[in-house]
Order: C-alpha cells, then sequence, then structure tokens
C-alpha cells in the first residue's frame, strides 16, 4: 500500500481551476480534501508506490493544476530491494524527469 | 479507526495544514500525524539526510522499520514542505545491497572478517607508520563523528591530514567569508529570502538542487508579492523558468561581471559611501596570492575596475552591455533588498575565492548588507558541510571553532581544552584533499608519503576530480591500503582494502548544521542492518586499540584514554565495545565537549539539551536573563546580534584588520585553467540533478528516484548535436585530455546549454564523468573546479580514447 499526502495548487483562473477539479473527481483512490484559496490537500492510495507516482505525474499534467508539493509519504512496502548496481539501462530518460518538475517548482 | 484509515487521515491532516498555511489562513490548524495511536507509527523529529538546507522531516517508525515520512510543519526552515528527494529519505535505509559486515581484502577478494580484526588491521597500519595515515570524511559527518575524528588526528597522532570533501565543494565560500569579514559563515539566514525584493542567483540553480528554498520565493509571488528573480549563468536550468531576467555568461567571467558592478557603482555615485566609510576597507591581492592580501585605497579600487565598463563586461562574458547597467542600477537602489544566493557554481572555481570575494564586495560597497533581504549568502550542498566539515576543525590547517594548526596559540587553546601535553598538535597544515589523495595514489619511493587512509560518509571513488590521477592510480600499489566505511557498494569500496558497513542516518544519532548556521540534533529510531555500525565509535574504537597497543598519543595528561567517558555514577564506560557504546549518550558528551571551542570566533552553538527541544537553532545562540537561550538571525547586525555593542548598526567583529571592518577586494578576471581549444572545442561542465543526491549512492537505491533520473547524460546543444551528427539518446563518446567516457546525449532536455558546452551530472557510477573533469584548483582556498575543462565528443569508436598528451593545466 502506498499513501501520498498531496497539496495541489491550482490555477488562479477560475474556469481552468474549475477544470481541474472536475478531472480530479474522476480518478480513483484520489480522496479530495478542503479547497483553500487554489490550494487542494488530497490523498493518493494505491496498491505500490509505481502506480502512485504515475497518478502522481497525471494530476501534475492536469490542465489548471500549476504544481504539486507531496508533503506526507507511506512506503511502508514500497520495493527498496534494488541495488544501484546494473541499473545502467538508459531507456526511460525522456519519461519522467517531468513528474519532479511539479512537485518542486 | 483501523491502520489504513489512520494512515489516510494522517495524510490528509498533513496536507490540509499545508494548503491552509499556503494560502495564508491564520490557523493551520494541526497537520501533524499523532504519535503510537493503535497499530500505527511512533514520530520522531530529524534533519533530513541529504542537501545543506536543513529541512527538518518527521519519521515514523513501526515495528523497528521507518515506515512513513512527513514535512515537518513545526520547522521554520521547511515548514512541513520536502522535496522530492526529502520525502523519500527514508527509503535509502532498505536498499537490498546494504554492507552489513566488515570485509577485508584477501587474494584479491573481500571476504567477511570480524569487527575486531577489522579494526585491529587499521591500528596496526597506524602503528607502523602514523605520520602515513590520512583521514578522509566529508560534510556528511555528524558534528561527533567530525569532532572524534579530528581529535584522533590532531590530539593523539599529532598528524594534520585529516580532511573533509567540503574541500571540494565548500573551501572557496569559507576563504572568501575568511578574508572578507575575518570569519566563516553567512551572516544571513532564510529569512533573507522572505524578504528580499531581488534574488539573484549567480551560477546556482536552487529549483533542483535547493527546491524546499526556492520555493519560499515562489510562494511569495503566488500570493502576489512581488520579487525579481535573475539567473547569472553559463546554462538555462528549471531555475530561469521562473526569472525575469537570464543572463548567460561565458564560463569564468563572472569575475568580470562582478567587477563591472562594482566600476558602475562607482561611476554613477550610488554606491553607499557611509557604509563604506564607516564599515569597510579595500584589499588585492599579493604576488603569490594570499588569504588576507593587501590593503588599497578607495581611489586605487576605484581604478582597478574602472576597466570593466559594460563594454568591456560584455566583450568578456557575451552578456549584453544593457544587463550589466540594469545590475548595477538595481545594487545602487537604497529602496530594494538584495539577496545574493550561490553554492558550487561559484565555489567550484579555479578563482573561487575571487568570485565569492566580488560577490560580498558588490554588497558591501552599495549596502546592501546586514538588513533582512540584504544578504550575500552561500548555501551548502551537504547536510553539515557547515555544522561539521568547517567548524569543528575537519580541514587539514583546521582547529575547531574557527582556530588555525599554523597559529601557537591556537594550538595551546585546544591542547588545553583537550588537556593533552603542549606541543601535542603538530603545526604543520596537513594535505588539502586534492593534495591527500594524489600522495596516497603516488608510489610511496616516489614521494606518495600518504600509505594508509581511512574514508568514512563520502565517495571519493566518484567524486574527486581526475579519478584516473587522484583515485584510480592507487591501484596496483601494494603497500597503499585504503579503508573505506559505507553503507552501500560503491565506486570507493571498489578499490578499498577493507570496507567497515555503517549505520546511516537515523539508525545512529546525530548532530548536524545547516547553511543557515542552524544545528540540529536527532536520536538513533532504527537499528542498522547486520553488523554495521556508527562511524563514531569506530574510530573511538580504533584510538582505543592504539591506546592499547602503546601508542602515547591516546592519551591525556592525566594518562587517561582521550575518549575516555563516565556515566552518571562516575564509571568509565567502555564505549569502544560496541555493546556498550549506547550506554550513555555519546554524541551529547562529544557535543558539550566542543561547546567551549565555538565560543572564541562568538558560534556559541547551543547546549545538547536545547537541541533536543527544537527543530534546530541558529548560532550563535546565547542565554537569556530568563535562562532561556536566544538564537541569531543576522549576525553583525545591531538589531539582531548579542555580539555587536550596543548603539552600534553593523560590527564586524572578527575583521581582519581588527577594527571591525570588513574588506571590499579588487580581483582581476584571469582565464579558466583549461579553455575550448581547436581540437577541444567545448566546455564542460559538471553538477547535480534535482532526483540524486551527491554520488547516488543512496537515492540510486530508492526506486521511485531511480526510475525518474535512471543514468548520467550528456546535454548538448542541438545544433551542436546536429553539428556532430548526434540524435537524441543516442551514446557517444565524450572525452578530455584526462580520459573519455560514454553516455547518452540529451537535446532540449531539462537544462539547456548553448552552443560550445557540454553538461553532464555526476551522480552516475556507471558514467563517471570525474574520469575526464580537471581538477586544477583555486590557489587559495585549494577547491577544485568542476564546472570549467575543454572537451571533445565523437560518435562511439570513432576516437582513440586515449589519455592525451600535452598539458593538463596552463601553466
Amino acid at each position: 500500500m502506498s499513501v501520498s499526502g498531496l497539496v495541489i495548487t491550482l490555477s488562479e483562473e477560475p474556469s481552468a481551476r474549475d477544470r481541474a477539479l472536475e478531472s480530479l473527481e474522476a480518478y480513483p483512490g484520489i480522496e479530495r480534501g478542503q479547497l483553500s484559496d487554489r490550494w487542494l490537500p488530497v490523498v493518493v492510495e494505491r496498491p505500490d508506490d509505481e502506480s502512485g507516482e504515475a497518478v502522481f505525474r497525471e494530476i501534475s499534467l492536469l490542465p489548471g493544476v500549476e504544481y504539486v508539493d507531496v508533503v506526507f509519504v507511506h512506503f511502508e512496502n514500497a520495493d527498496t530491494k534494488q541495488g544501484a548496481l546494473g541499473n545502467g539501462q538508459t531507456k526511460g530518460m525522456h519519461g519522467s524527469p517531468q513528474v519532479t518538475a511539479a512537485s518542486n517548482r | 479507526m483501523n491502520r489504513r484509515d489512520f494512515i489516510k487521515f494522517s495524510a490528509m491532516a498533513a496536507a490540509t495544514a499545508m494548503a491552509r498555511r499556503k494560502s495564508g489562513a491564520a490557523e493551520a490548524g494541526p497537520g501533524e500525524a499523532s504519535n503510537g495511536e493503535g497499530n500505527s507509527p511512533e514520530w520522531h523529529k530529524a534533519p533530513c539526510r541529504f542537501c545543506g538546507t536543513g529541512c527538518h522531516v518527521r519519521v515514523g517508525v513501526q515495528d523497528g522499520r521507518v515506515v512513513a515520512i512527513q514535512g515537518d510543519e513545526k520547522a521554520d526552515v521547511n515548514n512541513g514542505l520536502l522535496c522530492v528527494k526529502g520525502y523519500h529519505v527514508g527509503m535509502i535505509l532498505y536498499g537490498k545491497d546494504r554492507l552489513t559486515q566488515p570485509l577485508l581484502r584477501e587474494g584479491g577478494e573481500l571476504k567477511p572478517v570480524s569487527w575486531d580484526k577489522a579494526i585491529d588491521v587499521i591500528a596496526k597500519r597506524i602503528m607502523e607508520d602514523p605520520d602515513a595515515f590520512g583521514f578522509y570524511g566529508s560534510g556528511q559527518w555528524t558534528i561527533p563523528e567530525g569532532y572524534v575524528a579530528q581529535k584522533l588526528m590532531k590530539a593523539g597522532l599529532s598528524n594534520n591530514h585529516i580532511e573533509p570533501n567540503a574541500r571540494l565543494c565548500m573551501a572557496s565560500a569559507v576563504t572568501g567569508f575568511v578574508s572578507t569579514y575575518g570569519v566563516d559563515e553567512p551572516a544571513g539566514c532564510y529569512q533573507d529570502l522572505d524578504e528580499c525584493d531581488v534574488l539573484i542567483m549567480w551560477g546556482n540553480n536552487p529549483a533542483e538542487m535547493h527546491p524546499v528554498l526556492f520555493s519560499r520565493v515562489i510562494d511569495r509571488r503566488s500570493r502576489g508579492e512581488k520579487v525579481r528573480l535573475i539567473d547569472i549563468s553559463t546554462r538555462r536550468t528549471r531555475t530561469t523558468e521562473f526569472c525575469q531576467d537570464y543572463l548567460e555568461f561565458r564560463p569564468q567571467t563572472d569575475l568580470a561581471i562582478a567587477n563591472g558592478i562594482a566600476h558602475l557603482l562607482i561611476q554613477n555615485g550610488t554606491f553607499d559611501r557611509e557604509f563604506v566609510d564607516r564599515y569597510c576597507h579595500f584589499r588585492q591581492d599579493t604576488e603569490p596570492d594570499s588569504l588576507f592580501g593587501k590593503p588599497m585605497s578607495f581611489e586605487e579600487y576605484r581604478q582597478a575596475v574602472a576597466k570593466y565598463t559594460p563594454e568591456y563586461v560584455e566583450e568578456l562574458s557575451g552578456v549584453p552591455a544593457e544587463k550589466i547597467r540594469m545590475l548595477g542600477e538595481l545594487f545602487g537602489r537604497r529602496d530594494l533588498r538584495i539577496t545574493s544566493l550561490w553554492c558550487m557554481g561559484m565555489n567550484q572555481h579555479s578563482r573561487g575565492t575571487a568570485i565569492n570575494r566580488l560577490v560580498h564586495g558588490i554588497h558591501l560597497l552599495s549596502g546592501h548588507f546586514g538588513r533582512p533581504g540584504d544578504a550575500p549568502t552561500s548555501l551548502t550542498g551537504q547536510p553539515s558541510a557547515c555544522g561539521t566539515a568547517r567548524e569543528v576543525g575537519t580541514l587539514a590547517h583546521a582547529l575547531p571553532g574557527g582556530r588555525l594548526v599554523a597559529k601557537e596559540d591556537h594550538r595551546r587553546q585546544c591542547e588545553k581544552l583537550w588537556n593533552v601535553p603542549e606541543g601535542r598538535i603538530s603545526s604543520k597544515p596537513g594535505y588539502h584533499t586534492v593534495k591527500l589523495w594524489e600522495k596516497f595514489c603516488t608510489p610511496t619511493n616516489q614521494g606518495g608519503d600518504i600509505r594508509t587512509l581511512f574514508v568514512q560518509v563520502t565517495n571519493p571513488g566518484q567524486s574527486l576530480p581526475n579519478l584516473h590521477k587522484h583515485f584510480r592510480g592507487k591501484k596496483g600499489l601494494e603497500d597503499k591500503f585504503l579503508v573505506v566505511s559505507e553503507v552501500y557498494p560503491s565506486a570507493s569500496t571498489e578499490l578499498a582494502d577493507l570496507v567497515l558497513p555503517a549505520s546511516l542516518w537515523v539508525e545512529k544519532n546525530g548532530i548536524f548544521g545547516n547553511s543557515e548556521r542552524r544545528t540540529q540534533q536527532w536520536y538513533k529510531m532504527v537499528e542498522p542492518p547486520g553488523d554495521a555500525r556508527d562511524d563514531c565509535w569506530m574510530t573511538i574504537a580504533i584510538a582505543r586499540r592504539l591506546y592499547e597497543l602503546g601508542h602515547s598519543g591516546m592519551k591525556d595528561r592525566d594518562g587517561q584514554f582521550i575518549f575516555a567517558m563516565k556515566n552518571d555514577e562516575g564509571e568509565e564506560v567502555p564505549i569502544w565495545q560496541w555493546p556498550h557504546y549506547y550506554d550513555i549518550n555519546v554524541d551529547k558528551r562529544l557535543y558539550e565537549e566542543y561547546r567551549p571551542f565555538t565560543w572564541m570566533k562568538h558560534k556559541n552553538v547551543a547546549p545538547y539539551d536545547e537541541l533536543v527541544k527544537a527543530r534546530g537553532l541558529r548560532w550563535p545562540v546565547v542565554e537569556t536573563d530568563d535562562g532561556g537561550w536566544r538564537e541569531t538571525r543576522f549576525r553583525f547586525s545591531g538589531f539582531d546580534d548579542p555580539f555587536v555593542e550596543e548603539g552600534k548598526r553593523i560590527q564586524f567583529y572578527h575583521s581582519v584588520t581588527k577594527d571591525d571592518r570588513a574588506l571590499i577586494w579588487f580581483n582581476p578576471y584571469e582565464p579558466a585553467a583549461e579553455e575550448p581549444d581547436k581540437e577541444f572545442r567545448y566546455w564542460l561542465c559538471t553538477g547535480r540533478v534535482l532526483e540524486h543526491w551527491h554520488t547516488g549512492t543512496m537515492t540510486m537505491r530508492v526506486p521511485p528516484l531511480r526510475r525518474s533520473m535512471p543514468h548520467a547524460y550528456i546535454e548538448m546543444h542541438p545544433d551542436d548535436a546536429a553539428e556532430e551528427g548526434f540524435s537524441n539518446g543516442e551514446v557517444i563518446q565524450l572525452m578530455t585530455r584526462r580520459g573519455q567516457i560514454e553516455a547518452p546525449v540529451w537535446i532540449e532536455g531539462r537544462g539547456r546549454v548553448p552552443r560550445g558546452s557540454l553538461f553532464v551530472p555526476f551522480f552516475d557510477e556507471h558514467r563517471l564523468v570525474n574520469l575526464v573533469t580537471l581538477g586544477a584548483v583555486c590557489p587559495i582556498s585549494k577547491e577544485p573546479d568542476y564546472k570549467k575543462c575543454a572537451a571533445k565528443v565523437g560518435k562511439v569508436g570513432s576516437s582513440t580514447p586515449a589519455m592525451a598528451k600535452g598539458p593538463e593545466v596552463r601553466p
């Protein structure tokens, strides 16, 4: 089980903000908290941290979402079983770095 | 509430509190997950293990494992936020290849041995030739670890060959501070980021390297505040995206830009004459360069900077003259508050001391100093580069609390505090890092007089420059012996003769000191795996074995072991025996022993018990009349610094000239040690990425971070790539006069280099960019330049991957 607490910064523009809120409704496993101005707390629950990352990435790219901060991570069952050695593969380089762009501005 | 619901409730509480705080709500509400309810984690405080920002995390522990991480909302540094590395910090403990037992190389292979044997081997190597022993650590040493290491060397072995890897990252900041103010460490603090009107980043990429600090500024914008961000850099980074101004300069010419600003301040008559008259003198370098130089008059200074006209600076740097004028005008305005930030871009520079001095100088010349938001601030890349590496005396020329081995009165003070005989501390500075490794990698009969080297908490096999010369040269030298204490196999353990498994982060007690002079304490929360043990214990155990072998330096004046400790009943505790190490709080005792050293330079650190209660306290910390303890945000400023005499606005009370004045330096622009030419036509710059910390030994074990950034790359301009015939992602060769590596080219990636430039991150142990870096050092700080050397690229197999002939460094 992977549980993360996120704060989503929504657009200043009201219609874009509404669109983002509607899009977020469509995601299973996301629990929305109370909106504070344009900052929305959410909890994401997923079976593993990899699928949690995927949701995080998708949220970051939603129209009307400016960025996403992570403030809580529970990773009890995370797969930390792999060492660094042998990770010389090159695939994926252009894929996921933008995940963290949103989380850290 | 079941366990799952409790965890979700905790996550939502944290997120809600943060959302309310970001929105400016007066009452954010409780965001902390509560402690130990039912089947839920126990929560503890600790600073993050990674960079020098010093974010505090709440660590959730259950069944002897770290299971959750939350940003600590009680921490001033991060107010509950963490970066992508920070919220995964707990996972660094659980990579499957943790080292769990001592390993001794026999017949070319590392084989398990007992701790007793391992300690014995080290002690006997030292006994054979104590002067040929070196100790190498880092800004990741906790304060007690660094303190105990340098005490073993300086007070025990009378040997100053100890260095932290901070020489590779912060030494130029140190010499910049010391030669300007007479004392190390920044005067300002992170509050400057909350109050500045203009933030200038000098070769600095805080959006990736110090993201939580950068978010403080970006959050201000989100709330409608106006902050002007200026990026002065040699490549576009994620930071650039947030800046109103981007000034791209030719590498090394930041020296000219700073002088250009100084020239304009004088020419326009907008420098702060009153500030300069009351608080400053002018200085220039001697021949050869020296830390304190020689005096010059204002008129001489004016003439020296006069040639740095905007047009001349444009000619050197490529930055348009109007942009130089813009900087000059901003610094000339007294109604604005200006903060400068820098880190490796200015420090890892063959003229690192000079550029540090010059940036301090334009702040002093313009009076942008000493008010919240007006500050020249150097950030650190490691969690305790300030607190440990710089302050406890782990540099080869230093003693604790800003003292120097070369000064007799400083040595006598330390000998007295340590109760060791007068004359015990050697007056000869040890080798600086590059020299230390050079000596270790040189055959003994050719002058390589370091034969045994003990490495803790760092990975020199990946982070030293020009690794062929400074690390791999050890191969085949039969009488050299490398001991590496590590948590995971690394480029350093590959060549080690003895590997010691170390405890990591919350597997031990610890104290760090961050970039804003904040000392932070935590307690051990979980057991280390297998037979891994604390670095501090290792050092004490070695010292004890030396004591047993009869090394006289391991005894104080009274014949007692130099690390003897007693419990509350007055009985000596055998802390060198691992089962007894935690019978008492060794960290607390070492830290309290260290505290009096901090008083001479008015860097008074808080008592240990006060640190236990706080999320760090910024030194100097002084006791108040009511018995409380007060930290200091702005050093040398009368409104906040308790050591400034009453009625004074500013007082540089450790000034080089002993008259409470700081020094404004002139240093000329000088070319880089190696610049592109016809054959090696690119500039090569190295650095870091958001997801990985330092050499990646920890973060490459964290699956989400590894997936996000799995390997290093060669960042290249699309026109250069087209000209070379490279496609995006193609694995190519990168060559310098030191060697070659292969890595995929990344065009239009996260960073954007200008034409003629390349950037390669250094976190990837499979693509060791430091095999090809230069290793030229600043003549004063001895810090290497990792940001500039000449390189060429080619298709894989297209060139001879040879160590080239020709001069390595311009004479």
